[in-house]
């Protein structure tokens, strides 16, 4: 009777007892493709009023500032919004073409003539904008000569930033 | 004078029971439960700050004597091909139930056993710790994919 009694015990405390000493789970972390470019314009305005200015290439070397977050090697590319310049003003010019400007990064001495064909300006890897490569400077170059009448002549500029 | 083989099997019997019972005296265990352990990066917000899925796994333990718990980051794997650390990951303990003096420091995880509890014995009750996971900041250096962590607890006595 009483190894009964000890056995039905045991049983049942080894039920309550059954365990294990280790466990483990798995964590899964989905990334999806993130690509951010912010622009700031640190100089979008160009005023010619010397011949100099006219007679040379007007140059704005900080245009604008890019900097990149991407988790992804990317591609920078820009166009013009338009073949040519909105003109106001009386003796302004209607047809002052988008390729008076040229657009390079700076430091860099590969320049792009302005269009509408949208053309690789930059390219660089993963990582944020403190990467080196994902932060840097956009320098215009305006070269319109003397044959626009003068005026205020207005053009949009579109970067556009891919995974490479 | 002989006594019966019925005698003898009781006692036999007696004392294996008891040695049972004295092994099951050390016995201790570790429950898992999870919630939320996956997670989703698809802005720059995710990406650039801690991810915390808060009550992420509860670990229920009961001991017959003093115990610890240890963690750590079995395996790594990427659909990527360019595998994180396992310092990405830290645990917080949010709560304890029932109340007991615990480490509520955030721990950051690593491929080799840390400790993570250590307390005295529960007898037959369960004492369960409620953790945080917490991911990150990853940044933009990982590219598209998933990273796949496995956590492993391991409860031992001292």
């Amino acid at each position: 009777m009483r190894s009964l009694f000890f056995l039905v015990f045991g049983c049942l405390l080894q039920l309550v007892l059954q365990g294990q000493s280790s466990a483990n789970f798995t964590s899964t972390l989905n990334i999806q493709p993130v690509m951010e470019l912010s622009l700031t314009n640190t100089a979008s305005n160009a005023t010619f009023s010397t011949p100099d200015q006219y007679a040379g290439e007007y140059v704005i070397s900080n245009f604008n500032n890019i900097k990149i977050n991407s988790n992804q090697n990317w591609n920078l590319s820009m166009a013009a919004t338009s073949n040519v310049f909105t003109a106001s003003g009386t003796f302004a010019s209607a047809n002052m073409p988008a390729s008076i400007c040229r657009i390079g990064v700076t430091g860099q001495s590969a320049v792009l003539t302005l269009s509408t064909t949208s053309q690789l300006l930059s390219t660089g890897n993963r990582g944020s904008e403190t990467a080196a490569g994902n932060s840097f400077d956009i320098t215009l170059r305006i070269n319109p000569g003397y044959n626009y009448g003068a005026g205020i002549y207005n053009i949009g500029i579109v970067y556009t930033l891919t995974a490479k | 004078m002989n006594k019966p083989l019925s005698e003898y099997s009781m006692h036999f019997l007696n004392a294996f029971l008891l040695l049972f019972l004295v092994s099951d005296a050390w016995s201790q265990s570790i429950q898992l439960q999870t919630g939320q352990t996956n997670f989703n990066f698809n802005t720059s917000s995710t990406l650039e700050n801690a991810q915390v899925s808060v009550n992420a796994f509860s670990l229920s333990v009961y001991s017959f004597s003093n115990f610890s718990v240890y963690a750590k980051v079995s395996s790594v794997s990427s659909s990527s091909g360019v595998t994180m650390p396992a310092s990405m990951v830290a645990i917080k303990l949010n709560t304890v139930s029932p109340s007991r003096s615990a480490n509520f420091n955030p721990i950051t995880l690593s491929t080799n056993n840390q400790q993570i509890i250590q307390s005295y014995y529960t007898l037959f009750w369960y004492v369960t710790y409620t953790y945080n996971l917490i991911i990150g900041p990853i940044g933009y250096d990982y590219p598209p994919g998933n990273q796949i962590f496995n956590i492993l607890f391991t409860i031992t006595s001292p």
